[in-house]
């Protein structure tokens, strides 16, 4: 008999003798004081938590607008030392960053399967969202975006770009949503603020292993 | 020396120890203020999350079996491998088994209380394997050769100068008590170790049936590292972590970062549903799930002990525990302290020595009370003490007294009596039995309750 086998039956022969029912779901509206209620809520809790944690948050109107906050936040910075998801809005933002006129990836870019070390060597990773969610200010990192795991976890900073509409209120949502999505995922990560620890003396320091500073450039309004 | 005597031992020289005591209280009050402001500002009521929490698990226990082998078809359509251990040897050879297909590689390892509870270092390090301890305080603790002091918060006894000689002796940096400092030395550190691993090997706070995936919580990012990085990601959970819906989720993280830590949620909850997709960028070629048992299926069995494995290993109950905070977690000298460990430890393997520590308590319910999950903690101590005394582990001298105690107080006359000859030999008695304990039973009064009462006449 396996060690499978053995398990199983032990357990089949030892379980409880009433039947369990299973539980109705409590949605997270009833359970959690702090659910956001309106649309217009979900931002402002989203903002208010997402800065609470740690996160840096910038809003954008335009496409010019972020452009010009990423170029602030990547100045002194060579576009060979990141790594970026190949998304088209992020590749357009980056050329203009860059000045390439035609909207072309520079040659030198690192590519996203280069091995650990020079992954190591970057020194921002920037990517879209899955889904913000207000709640908790996390920020919610899945496949299909092809962006990997490393880009989120190895850059000392994620820089995230994402929009308004993306804001959901909490997780049982994003867990529904999940929950129907085919195909899975191979990882769904939920960031809530920068990599952290307190092991030293219950000390709060960023940056335990993870990236140091979480940076998000939100898009607001119609266009785009 | 056996288990009860060297813990008695550890735990009377814990309790003189008013420096660590200092340190525990000081980690206790920071986190017990996060909790309390945690609680109150994000749940309507905090009861209907524990009780929620409670009735999702308990239908969990009830339909386990079902639930594992759900759990593991789905995650095995995706590639994923998955290996049952019945004991702690069988899951430290399925690691090794993996481990040693890349030889002389790192192994980069997370915080996980099973790889603890089955020695895997221990093994890993017998076979040559060099294996590093990822997130930070267990980092500490392997550079310090010690056992973590809590499950949750590892190197709570260690002050920052403490942590500054270790690295300055294994890591060779320049002295500092800055907390900032050290963590960049071993993020630095250890850096180098995720870039090299070949295997990262991580626990699980739960696993999903219905979808097939595994939930890692973390704060660091050293878990999330080690599985964006490696060739190969190991899983090591115990069979009880196994929750119904994916959706559960979103009830079970919240309230395993407000008990945790006083955080709304922990920063990195990841949730894995497989190895590398097609598609995927990154990510390990294979992942590995091994779930243990390790006596499981026994405290399974026990009808009255069964709801301990409801436990998300919060910690909660650890620095609510009066007993904890006064002798700290290294007298128990057990993977799992505190409360819960007491509950649990004498019905895992080599369980029977370890009945003492459900007698560690004063049973005051603290435990219970801050239980996420609603386990009734302080009475399953009582189970265990009464489980203990049925199979005669008791200590026959107790037995004796209680015998005597019983056979005075069960007649009113007998006591009456009693209490004349007690009082002419307390002395004597107390001198002779208790000479070699500290403890000495109280002087009866001089005068009993009930002739008190007839001689002031009150009615």
């Amino acid at each position: 008999m396996t060690s499978r086998d053995t398990i199983l039956t032990r357990l089949r022969q030892s379980r409880p003798s009433t039947d369990v029912t299973p539980p109705l779901p409590i949605p997270d509206h009833t359970l959690f004081a702090d659910y956001p209620r309106t649309a217009a809520e979900h931002i402002t809790v989203f903002a208010d938590k997402f800065t609470a944690v740690g996160g840096e948050l910038f809003w954008a109107q335009s496409t010019e607008n972020v452009v010009d906050i990423v170029r602030a936040l990547v100045s002194g910075i060579a576009v060979s030392e990141l790594a970026f998801e190949p998304d088209p809005a992020i590749i357009a933002v980056l050329a203009a960053v860059y000045s390439y006129d035609d909207a072309k990836l520079p040659p030198e870019v690192a590519d996203l399967s280069m091995c650990n070390v020079e992954y190591a060597s970057c020194r921002v990773g920037i990517s879209t969202a899955y889904r913000l969610i207000a709640r908790s200010g996390s920020i919610v990192m899945a496949a299909p975006a092809r962006h990997g795991r490393r880009l989120y976890s190895v850059p000392p900073v994620h820089l995230v770009l994402a929009r308004a509409e993306q804001i959901i209120p909490s997780l049982d949502a994003l867990f529904a949503e999940v929950s129907n999505a085919r195909p899975l995922p191979s990882i769904l990560t939920v960031i809530t603020g920068s990599s952290r620890t307190s092991d030293i003396e219950k000390k709060l320091v960023l940056g335990a292993h993870g990236p140091k500073r979480i940076v998000l450039v939100c898009r607001v309004g119609e266009d785009g | 020396m056996n288990p009860d005597a060297t813990f008695m031992r550890d735990a009377s020289r814990a309790a003189g120890d008013r420096t660590q005591q200092d340190k525990i209280r000081r980690a206790v009050s920071t986190y017990a203020a996060k909790v309390q402001h945690m609680k109150s500002s994000q749940f309507v009521k905090w009861s209907d999350g524990r009780d929620a929490a409670a009735a999702i698990k308990s239908f969990a226990l009830a339909r386990l079996p079902e639930l594992l082998e759900q759990f593991e078809a789905a995650i095995t359509a995706r590639g994923a491998e998955v290996r049952w251990a019945a004991d702690a040897a069988e899951a430290r050879n399925y690691v090794l088994d993996v481990v040693q297909r890349y030889h002389g590689r790192p192994v980069v390892k997370s915080k996980s209380m099973l790889t603890e509870e089955v020695d895997l270092r221990g093994a890993l390090d017998a076979a040559g394997i060099p294996v590093w301890e990822s997130d930070l305080g267990e980092f500490i603790v392997q550079l310090a050769g010690e056992k973590p002091y809590h499950i949750v918060t590892p190197a709570m006894h260690k002050t920052a100068a403490d942590v500054s000689a270790l690295f300055q002796q294994h890591l060779g940096i320049e002295p500092t008590d800055d907390p900032a400092e050290l963590t960049a030395a071993a993020r630095t550190f250890m850096r180098g170790k995720f870039v090299d691993a070949a295997v990262g090997i991580t626990g699980a706070n739960f696993i999903l049936a219905d979808a097939g995936a595994v939930s890692v919580t973390e704060n660091e990012g050293n878990a999330l590292l080690s599985m964006a990085c490696s060739n190969v990601h190991i899983v090591l959970v115990g069979i009880e972590k196994v929750l119904p819906l994916l959706t559960d989720l979103s009830l079970f993280l919240p309230l395993l970062a407000t008990s945790g830590s006083g955080q709304q949620l922990t920063c990195y909850n990841s949730v894995i549903f497989g190895p590398r997709q097609p598609g995927d960028v990154d990510g390990p070629d294979s992942l590995v799930v091994i779930l243990v048992d390790n006596g499981r299926s026994t405290l399974y069995a026990n009808d009255l002990i069964r709801e301990a494995l409801r436990c998300i290993r919060c910690g909660a109950c650890l620095n609510s525990c009066p007993v904890y905070r006064t002798i700290g977690g290294h007298a128990y000298n057990t993977t799992y302290q505190g409360p819960i460990g007491s509950v649990i430890t004498p019905h895992l393997p080599g369980g029977k020595e370890w009945a003492h520590l459900s007698s560690a308590s004063s049973l005051c319910g603290a435990c219970t009370a801050s239980c996420p999950v609603g386990i009734d903690l302080h009475h399953l101590l009582v189970v265990n003490r009464s489980i203990a005394v049925s199979r005669k582990n008791a200590d026959g001298r107790v037995a004796q007294l209680m015998n005597i105690w019983a056979y005075f107080f069960s007649s009113r006359r007998r006591l009456q009596w009693g209490r004349t000859i007690w009082l002419s030999l307390e002395r004597l008695v107390s001198g002779v039995v208790f000479r070699k304990g500290r403890y000495r039973p109280p002087r009866p009064a001089r005068k009993a309750f009930s002739e008190w009462w007839q001689e002031n006449d009150i009615s």
